[in-house]
């Protein structure tokens, strides 16, 4: 039976993860999406949001309003270029703790490295196509990109003849954080203009959590924020600002695959509904979520769902001679990445009381042990 | 695809170059070759018209209007990206007009009728027996472009192979022009094509040449 | 089609011949070069011998404009004068495009890897099969010995590498599996350069910047 887009009154959040990479969608409403990071489908080539939004039925080109990349983390935006190409409808959205000249000096220089990491190359290329259509055109207003920041809102889809009102906000990064983003920038340049050290990748307290409301519903997405020590950075920040938007929300994306230095526990009272739907996205490299971070995780929910198990990668099949040569020089090998797993729910928004469908496709899976 | 007999991969490049400049210590000196690699060259000549050294894995000529780097070795295709992409990042200023991106390849055919098919099936002899006798191909170019990259110009060749009996050489060839209407643009261009093109034609390479093969099936 | 073919070199040279009896013997002097050619002429073509340095099994057919004749008592001179004993120097010459190699090389696999973390002995990489782009990275773990000791200034967090696994046929027809790795090599900017870029990326930011 071919898959179809929500009905526009539907709220529906799809989190793709195959170990080493995360996308996630949400339709806002009345055909209108929001792709947040992007990986890319092994099997097709071509990152998994356009694959997806396209086999629904989706126009991409003109009902993506947003695309967003949380942070500057390989893992989270392969391919994201492409997205947006793909996208003239849609607004770009990074952070803001990054100056964006110095951004741009660092990308532009990074991007002269064949080897440069796969974020830096993304984000030339973006600035590229972003370049491309304000020279075909388009207003200078509409075209750079919209630079997140605490309590910024992103877009608003507010028009009284939708089915559904919605709106975007970012909740990170903190003010306070713009500082220790300069510092690391201008590391980051160094490092490349030497070339003799390699480049931090960005620090996750810059992330991006997304804070949605659609219809009568709350969806926040926690990027890879984590809870630092301090009030004014990480989680401690979001929950102690005035200006944040009100609500509880009732699906999560975890952040940061649900690692220790992720978890806030007053988070979970303050931001979140009762017995909210948590997705964790598997990040194979750090072996994450461990089975203590799912313990963790299902004391303070039932609804956990998973889209891979980061310890049941198959490896790939090749030349016995290939295999045999590996098997000798290597001293130990894992697969990093498995089936593209897909979670995703649907949820009539205009109420607050509907049962969502959940589904898990491609080794998604349920996780704590009373579901 | 079938293992060639001889595989081969060249970037070639027009404009206005010093060839006495294009030395194997230079290269060693800016790290873009080891530095055993560049004492160990065998330089044929390197003057002010003519540069041409080789090392273990490639071949490096320049002529005033032309540089050329070669490589037979498949292992070393992406470092002989890395090679031309890193000379023109440091002369940034070269005027280069043209680059022309290559691979080719001879291959043994399994029989002289697999080798005849091939020819007839791309060239039939019919339109010819009237003007002479025997008609064979003897060599076929073919231009177009890949739809996804609308801005290269394609070339494939094709031709009984000088190297192996009864064998079939296949060359891919894509071309790109600079953008820019002066040589003032100098080389600033090249590296990203490189980074961008290279692996897309090697492989693009392999897919003719099955392709190619194919036609000499029953 | 700007392809790998060889294409006629046309260089300033000068040509100084003897003419003895039944033959003909000069050399073709190219400025700069460190061998000189040996000329046997026939009639009135000019061959160049296979004592071409670097130039193997190629004999070219170079046509001269005019050609200078010392007497025949006198040895022909081992390298050029400053003053050219040619009117019209124009010599053809044609330079081979490529050596083969004497190896005959079959991949079987081909990884792009990164140099994840360094340990005492060895060393963690990620590797992105090149071969199969639609497999899945994985991580290995590799000894440091199996880096070559002149790719050891460049290995380092974030290094690339290119490894390939294979067989190599010797031109005795010994075939080897053999597995090679090389770190990737790119240039380091000059100041100069990274001025420029940061010059272009001001721009750039200038220009989608909102104000």
């Amino acid at each position: 039976m071919p898959d179809t887009a929500p009905n526009p009154h539907e709220l529906e959040i799809s989190v793709f993860g195959p170990g080493f990479g995360e996308c996630i969608l949400v339709h806002v409403g009345d055909g209108d999406w929001v792709i947040v990071d992007s990986c890319i489908d092994r099997k097709s080539g071509q990152p998994i949001a356009l694959d997806y939004l396209r086999s629904i039925g989706v126009n991409v080109a003109s009902q993506v309003k947003l695309v967003v990349a949380t942070h500057w983390h390989d893992d989270h935006i392969r391919g994201i270029a492409q997205v947006l190409h793909a996208t003239p409808g849609a607004r770009f959205v990074d952070s803001d703790a990054y100056p964006f000249k110095e951004l741009v000096e660092m990308v532009e220089i990074g991007a002269t490295s064949p080897s440069h990491s796969s974020a830096t190359k993304e984000y030339h290329q973006i600035l590229s196509i972003l370049k491309k259509r304000q020279e075909r055109g388009q207003r200078a207003e509409t075209v750079g990109p919209v630079r997140a920041i605490a309590n910024r809102r992103l877009l608003a889809l507010t028009n009284a003849e939708r089915a559904l009102q919605a709106e975007v906000f970012s909740l990170s990064p903190a003010d306070s954080s713009i500082a220790l983003a300069r510092a690391e920038l201008s590391y980051a340049l160094d490092a490349i203009k030497d070339r003799s050290r390699p480049p931090k990748q960005g620090a996750n307290e810059f992330s991006i959590v997304l804070w949605l409301k659609v219809g009568a519903l709350d969806v926040m997405l926690g990027a890879d924020l984590e809870h630092v020590s301090g009030t004014t950075e990480g989680w401690r920040a979001i929950l102690r600002s005035a200006e944040r938007p009100s609500g509880h929300a009732r699906f999560f994306k975890v952040p940061h695959h649900r690692s220790e230095n992720a978890d806030c526990p007053e988070s979970w009272t303050e931001l979140l509904s009762q017995q909210p739907i948590a997705v964790v996205t598997a990040h194979s490299p750090s072996r994450r979520p461990r089975p203590s971070d799912i313990s963790r995780l299902c004391a303070r929910t039932q609804h956990v769902l998973l889209t891979s198990d980061p310890y049941r990668y198959a490896l790939p099949r090749r030349d016995k001679a290939v295999e045999r040569t590996m098997n000798e020089t290597a001293l130990s090998r894992r697969v990093l990445s498995g089936q593209m797993g897909h979670v995703r729910v649907r949820c009539d928004a205009r109420t607050v009381g509907e049962n969502p469908m959940i589904e898990l496709r491609n080794g998604a899976k349920r996780t704590c042990a009373s579901q | 695809m079938q293992v060639p007999e001889i595989d081969s991969a060249a970037i070639v490049m027009l404009g206005s170059f010093n060839p006495a400049i294009f030395q194997p210590r230079w290269l060693g000196v800016q790290k873009l070759i080891r530095a055993e690699e560049a004492e160990n060259a065998k330089i044929t000549v390197i003057q002010s018209e003519l540069a041409d050294f080789s090392t273990e894995w490639f071949q490096l000529q320049v002529l005033q209007g032309r540089f050329m780097v070669t490589c037979n070795d498949p292992r070393q295709y992406a470092p002989l990206r890395d090679l031309a992409g890193g000379i023109f990042t440091l002369l940034p200023h070269t005027p280069v007009t043209r680059v022309g991106l290559n691979r080719s390849f001879h291959f043994a055919t399994p029989s002289i009728e697999s080798w005849h098919r091939i020819g007839h099936r791309l060239a039939p002899k019919e339109p010819w027996n009237s003007l002479m006798e025997s008609p064979g191909l003897r060599s076929m170019l073919i231009q177009g472009s890949q739809k996804e990259f609308a801005d290269g110009v394609l070339h494939i060749k094709v031709e009984p192979s000088l190297k192996i009996g009864q064998g079939l050489f296949v060359e891919v060839n894509e071309e790109f022009q600079s953008a820019a209407k002066a040589e003032t643009e100098g080389a600033y261009w090249v590296p990203d094509l490189l980074t961008a093109r290279w692996d897309a034609i090697l492989k693009f390479a392999e897919v003719a040449a099955n392709h190619l093969l194919e036609l000499g099936k029953e | 089609m700007l392809g790998a073919t060889i294409e006629p070199l046309s260089m300033k040279a000068h040509i100084l011949m003897r003419r003895s009896e039944g033959h003909h013997e000069g050399r073709v002097l190219f400025p700069g070069l460190k061998e000189q050619f040996l000329i046997l002429q026939e009639s009135c073509q000019v061959n160049v011998a296979r004592h071409l340095i670097g130039l193997d099994g190629v004999s070219s057919v170079i046509t001269v404009g005019e050609v200078g004749y010392i007497p025949q008592n006198q040895p022909l001179p081992a390298s050029l004068p400053d003053q050219s004993v040619t009117k019209n120097p124009d010599v053809l010459l044609r330079l081979p495009s490529l050596k083969e190699s004497k190896w005959k090389v079959t991949v079987l696999q081909q990884w792009v890897g990164r140099v994840e973390r360094i340990e005492r002995l060895t060393f963690y990489a990620v590797l992105n099969d090149a071969t199969n782009p639609q497999n899945p990275p994985e991580e290995v773990e590799l000894e440091i010995a199996e880096i070559s000791p002149s790719d050891r200034s460049l290995f380092i967090p974030g290094a690339t590498f290119y490894w390939s696994i294979g067989y190599q046929d010797t031109p005795g027809g010994q075939r080897q599996r053999v597995s090679v790795l090389r770190i990737a090599r790119h240039p380091r900017l000059s100041d100069t350069d990274v001025d420029r870029i940061l010059k272009q990326a001001d721009s750039l930011a200038a220009f989608l910047e909102i104000a």
